[in-house]
């Protein structure tokens, strides 16, 4: 026998024992429809879950559903776009009626998988959807760059403040301009200026830039990145620039003598807020949830160890004052 | 030992050769694949996961009905594609690395073409982007076996790094020319024109046509290597460059076309997967696409045919993957060793093929 044929056989073989294989517990499937009582979540992510970043706020996201409603989990990470819609359609097939696809590159995948499981909703983090099973969310841009931008008026001491910021799109910009006035309603004579890096991730212009600003004489720094942070809090804090940072991370511990104040966006939190609204019977397709300091989704972290009283008070007074409405911050 | 036992086989003997080849040819792969289902399910085992409950959803998920097969099918699409042009390509001693990038060029082109000109007839639409792929694709592969005619360049480096042209070029397509508008602001290109979408082949899954296209390039490449000169010549070109000189062929031109439908033939891949089902073009669309589909082409020891089984055996792999995470809850990096030991085993199981092929390809080095 012709090597090749041998090899042909060989995987037509192989193939047919996997599908007869396959077949024959077909019957233990999962039933479709669930007891209303509980759910069942699932989450889908492009990367791998021990990032401690992005993708371990996604997991972090449906392990704090676990613990709150002790629904059923499930995840895949590092999905690729072939595999997208797939892996939604496996976990709706299994009864899961919550599944969570962590960003906006799941749009199409969505689409294509929607229509058939009208009982699962589709929830697509950082993103606007359409879809009577579909919703969105967003955080509240703009309301951390107020207060943060208030706190470095506050602090700084020759009225120079340089913001690095990631990339030049609408939900960081929405941020560096309430930077701007947040410094200003406290300090008429802060000149704040903006560079860009162009990226989340790139250390070395992450570095760059932060150089950059500190050549401009800035005695506070906001850094408003990913990965780049850390290694530009280190910068800073070797010229003695005080730092505002956050974002994806609680930057106190990495100086506490050198960070003012974090800005935090609760990723788990939003997963847990969707969650809730499941819980309540609120949850409606169609509609994109955003989440900011009123849902407790935005806030400021720990102050730093060398921030006056008096900054921390009025920044706090001001908080209480938007989410009471007595405060009007230009953010809709 | 008597000469009598050589000359005059005993009876057993005769039934042993007799039965020889068929116990090779289904009780060595057996073995494999039995040595593989072993040592994945002791891994699992440690790792505290029920290996039947992973095994069973690996069936089930790759070839177990309908829409689980239709999935196998739509992932086979660019693995065959791609695996037809590195087979081809690899036959006349062209080592194209390069299917990823030209996969990639083939996407960007499809989805350019295909976003734009609204009002044209469907039908023409449809055809004009995947041309716009073909083209592309053989256009990007063109460039490195130019190099190596002209230059002496080699065309693996090159193939290899002109991937990375490819994939960042479509990163920053998407992030600025082609980048869709709307309220997300993400790095996500326009949507292709809904009719310009290739038609679905069955309902509520995304099996496409393009299955049509790649079954089409198989035959067409058989037919090729097996009944035309071309084919003769790619074949002398590869075995022996010097031989095929002195029997008149230009290598060269054989060079630059077997990597231009190389090329093309990723470049269809690419517009496969957009036009197919993917609608938009995003940042890594499909980073290991073109490499897995050089593992298909060698295990296929360079076959249409055998091109097509493989890339189905790759293909039930990756969605039978999807569902060993999906329903047996099999962490990712459990899910991949299984994978790769799976390939393992049917590699082992043909290695005197691979063997040969290697042996043959590493002669060809020489001068």
């Amino acid at each position: 026998m012709k090597p090749s044929k041998l090899f042909a056989l060989f995987m037509i073989g192989v193939i047919a024992a996997v599908a007869l294989f396959g077949c024959a517990p077909a019957a233990t499937q999962a039933p479709a429809t669930q007891a209303p009582a509980t759910h069942k979540v699932a989450m889908i992510t492009s990367g791998s879950t021990n990032d401690m970043g992005w993708n371990y706020n996604a997991l972090q996201g449906i392990q704090q559903i676990k613990d709150k409603y002790g629904w059923e989990i499930a995840y895949t990470e590092n999905a690729k776009p072939a595999d997208q819609a797939n892996i939604m359609r496996q976990y709706a097939q299994q009864g899961y009626d919550l599944i969570f696809a962590h960003g906006f590159e799941y749009g199409e995948a969505i689409l294509a998988v929607n229509k058939d499981f009208p009982n699962t909703m589709f929830a697509q983090i950082n993103a606007t959807t359409e879809g009577d099973n579909v919703v969105g969310t967003n955080f509240r841009f703009g309301e951390l760059g107020y207060f943060t931008g208030m706190a470095a008026g506050l602090m700084t001491k020759n009225n120079k403040i340089g913001i690095v910021a990631a990339v030049d799109a609408p939900q960081v910009t929405a941020d560096t301009d309430t930077m701007k006035t947040g410094a200003l309603s406290v300090n008429p004579n802060a000149d704040v200026s903006v560079s860009f890096v162009g990226d989340w991730a790139d250390l070395v212009k992450g570095q760059q830039v932060t150089q950059a600003q500190i050549d401009r004489g800035v005695d506070i720094l906001i850094i408003m990145g990913n990965d780049f942070t850390p290694p530009a809090i280190e910068l800073a804090k070797a010229k003695g620039i005080k730092v505002i940072a956050g974002w994806t991370i609680e930057a106190y511990p990495l100086a506490p003598e050198t960070i003012i104040v974090s800005a935090i966006q609760d990723v788990p939190g939003v997963y847990v807020g969707i969650a809730d609204q499941l819980a309540a019977g609120t949850l409606k397709g169609n509609t994109t949830s955003v989440f900011g300091f009123a849902e407790g989704k935005q806030y400021l972290g720990k102050w730093g160890d060398t921030v006056p009283q008096e900054v921390k008070d009025k920044v706090n007074q001001a908080v209480q004052d938007y989410l009471a409405g007595k405060l009007d911050i230009g953010v809709k | 030992m008597p000469d009598s036992v050589h000359d005059q086989p005993t009876a057993r003997a005769r039934i042993w050769s007799w039965m020889k080849q068929p116990l090779a040819s289904v009780g060595l792969p057996l073995l494999a694949i039995v040595a593989a289902i072993l040592l994945g399910s002791i891994m699992m085992l440690l790792m505290g996961h029920d290996p039947l409950k992973a095994y069973a959803a690996l069936g089930r998920g790759s070839f177990g009905n309908l829409g689980a097969t239709s999935e196998t099918l739509k992932s086979a699409i660019p693995l065959l594609l791609c695996g037809l042009g590195i087979a081809f390509s690899f036959q006349a001693g062209a080592f194209n690395i390069g299917a990823v990038g030209q996969m990639y060029l083939g996407a960007l082109a499809a989805v350019i073409v295909g976003g734009q000109f609204a009002g044209l007839p469907a039908p023409l639409h449809m055809t004009l982007a995947t041309l716009a792929a073909l083209l592309a694709g053989g256009l990007w592969a063109l460039a490195p076996a130019l190099f190596k005619v002209y230059a002496g360049a080699n065309e693996i480096i090159s193939t290899i790094l002109l991937n990375y042209v490819g994939i960042y070029l479509v990163d920053y397509m998407v992030a600025g020319p082609i980048k869709a508008g709307g309220a997300n602001n993400a790095p996500i290109s326009w949507p292709v024109l809904e009719d310009v979408m290739y038609p679905r082949l069955i309902p509520r899954t995304q099996l496409h046509i393009g299955l049509f296209i790649a079954l089409t390039a198989m035959v067409a490449l058989y037919l090729v290597m097996r009944y035309t000169t071309l084919g003769q010549r790619v074949r002398v070109v590869g075995q022996n460059p010097v031989a095929a000189r002195h029997a008149g062929i230009r290598a060269d031109r054989v060079f630059l076309l077997t990597f231009f439908v190389s090329g093309s033939l990723a470049g269809l891949a690419g517009a496969s997967e957009i036009l197919g089902y993917q609608v938009r073009l995003i940042s890594g669309f499909a980073t290991t696409t073109g490499y897995d589909a050089i593992a298909v082409a060698l295990l296929a020891g360079f076959q249409p045919f055998l091109v097509g089984l493989a890339a189905l055996f790759f293909a039930g792999l990756q969605t039978g993957a999807v569902a060993m995470e999906a329903i047996a809850k099999l962490p990712s990096q459990l899910v991949g060793m299984i994978r790769v030991l799976a390939i393992l085993a049917v590699l082992a199981a043909s290695s005197p093929r691979i063997l040969a092929l290697v042996r043959r390809l590493q002669g060809e080095e020489q001068p």
